[in-house]
C-alpha cells in the first residue's frame, strides 16, 4: 500500500476490510504517522463512548410505567359518561324502551278507570289513544260535549312512530 | 501511556462496541408484531437507554429527554406493526427519537443551527487544530467526568452535526442509515460527520491543555 489509507482506517476497526486489504493497512500504520494518529483517534472515540455507554445503561423504572399508562390509555381511551355521542345514543335508547314499556301500563290504568266511570268496554282497549281526541264537538255551536269516547284502537301509526323512535336511538 | 493510549487500551471492536443485541432484535420485532407486550417491554428495556442518551444530547435536558424517551416508544408501539427488517430497530427508533428532538425544539422556538449557517473560516480553524498534538492527562477520562467532559465538547457542534456523529459514534449506524434518517446524501453524510469528529476531538484537546 503506497498512500494513505485514513478513510479506510474505520472500516479496518469495524473489520469490514478483507484479509488483503487488512494486511496491507497492518504493514502502512507503522510506517505512517497521519494514518497512526488517526486510528488513535478513532480508538480513542470508542474509548469515550464505550465509557459513556457504561454510565448510561439503565434508565429509570418510572420510563416505562409512563410508556404502559401511555399506551394503555392511546388502546383504551379513558371516556367521560356523557362527553361520548355513543354513550347519549345509549342512553337516549333505554329511554325510549322504558318510555314503551310504562306508557301503555299508565294509559291503560287510565283507560281502566274511564271503563268504570263511563261504563263503555270499547274504551279499554283505548291504549295510546289521547283522552282529549274523544270529546267530540258540535261544529255548529263549537262547544264540545262528552257523549261517550269515540275511541279508537291503538293506531298503527303511533306504534310505527314508537318503533322508528327507539330505533333511531338505538342506531349508533 | 499516553491520552490516546489510555482511551484505547481495552477498547474493543466498534463493531462489538455498538449494541450488542442488535442481532437478535429480528425474533424481538417478530414476537411485538404478534403483540406479545413482554416483547416489547424487552425492546424498551435494550433501547430505551441510547435513545435517552441520544435525546438528552439533542436537547440538552434530562426532563425533555425522559419525555422523549417516553414519546419514542409509544409511537413506537403504534407503528412497530409496519416495520419489516429487526436490523433497522435501532435507526428506526432513533429517526422517532430525532424527529422528538427537533418537534421538542420547534415548540420550544430553539432552532438548531443548521450546518450551512456555520462559519466556514472557523470551520476550516478547527480542522487545522484539530491536527495539533493531543496532551496526556488519563486520568481525566477514566471517570465520572467522562460524560461531562464529551457532554460539553458535544454541545460545540450544531445540532444536525452533532446527531449525525452521535448516530456514528455513539450509536454505531451505517452511513447509509444515517443518510435515510437525516436525509442527506451519502457523501454529505460522510463529510458532516468528518468535520464533527475533527471538531470534537480539538474541543476535547481544548479542554485537556486548559485543564492540565
Amino acid at each position: 500500500m503506497s498512500g494513505c489509507a485514513v478513510d479506510r482506517l474505520e472500516s479496518f476497526l469495524e473489520g469490514e476490510l478483507d484479509v488483503a486489504e487488512a494486511d496491507a493497512l497492518r504493514l502502512h500504520l507503522p510506517v505512517c504517522p497521519v494514518c497512526t494518529h488517526e486510528l488513535e483517534w478513532l480508538r480513542a472515540e470508542q474509548r469515550l463512548m464505550s465509557l459513556r455507554r457504561q454510565e448510561t445503561r439503565k434508565v429509570s423504572p418510572r420510563l416505562w410505567e409512563g410508556v404502559q399508562q401511555r399506551i394503555a390509555a392511546g388502546t383504551r381511551p379513558v371516556r367521560r359518561w356523557f362527553t361520548s355521542r355513543t354513550r347519549w345514543l345509549e342512553l337516549g335508547a333505554t329511554f325510549a324502551v322504558l318510555v314503551l314499556m310504562v306508557l301503555p301500563l299508565v294509559w291503560g290504568a287510565n283507560a281502566s278507570r274511564w271503563t268504570r266511570e263511563r261504563g263503555d268496554p270499547a274504551v279499554g282497549m283505548c291504549l295510546l289513544s289521547d283522552r282529549a281526541s274523544d270529546r267530540t264537538t258540535d261544529p255548529d255551536s263549537g262547544t264540545s260535549s262528552d257523549e261517550g269516547p269515540a275511541c279508537v284502537l291503538p293506531r298503527p301509526a303511533q306504534i310505527s312512530w314508537a318503533f322508528s323512535v327507539a330505533r333511531h336511538f338505538s342506531t349508533p | 501511556m499516553g491520552f490516546l493510549g489510555a482511551l484505547t487500551f481495552g477498547s474493543r471492536n466498534p463493531a462489538a462496541v455498538r449494541d450488542d443485541a442488535l442481532s437478535h432484535d429480528d425474533p424481538l420485532l417478530a414476537r411485538i408484531q404478534r403483540a406479545d407486550e413482554d416483547a416489547f417491554r424487552t425492546l424498551f428495556e435494550r433501547h430505551a437507554p441510547g435513545v435517552r442518551r441520544f435525546l438528552k444530547d439533542l436537547l440538552r435536558d434530562e426532563t425533555a429527554a425522559d419525555e422523549g424517551t417516553q414519546e419514542t416508544f409509544v409511537r413506537a408501539h403504534r407503528r412497530i406493526s409496519g416495520l419489516k427488517d429487526g436490523s433497522k430497530l435501532t435507526p428506526w427508533l432513533l429517526g422517532i427519537a430525532r424527529n422528538i428532538a427537533l418537534e421538542t425544539l420547534r415548540a420550544r422556538r430553539m432552532t438548531p443551527v443548521s450546518v450551512s449557517a456555520l462559519d466556514e473560516g472557523e470551520a476550516h480553524a478547527v480542522l487545522l487544530r484539530a491536527v495539533l498534538p493531543v496532551p496526556t492527562p488519563e486520568a481525566l477520562l477514566l471517570g465520572r467526568e467522562t460524560d461531562a467532559l464529551l457532554s460539553k465538547a458535544l454541545a460545540t457542534l450544531s445540532g444536525e452535526r452533532r446527531a449525525a456523529l452521535l448516530l456514528r459514534l455513539d450509536h454505531g449506524l451505517a452511513y447509509e442509515d444515517i443518510a435515510r434518517d437525516m436525509g442527506w446524501s451519502l457523501q454529505k453524510v460522510k463529510n458532516e460527520i468528518h468535520r464533527a469528529r475533527l471538531q470534537l476531538r480539538a474541543e476535547l484537546a481544548h479542554h485537556l491543555e486548559v485543564t492540565t
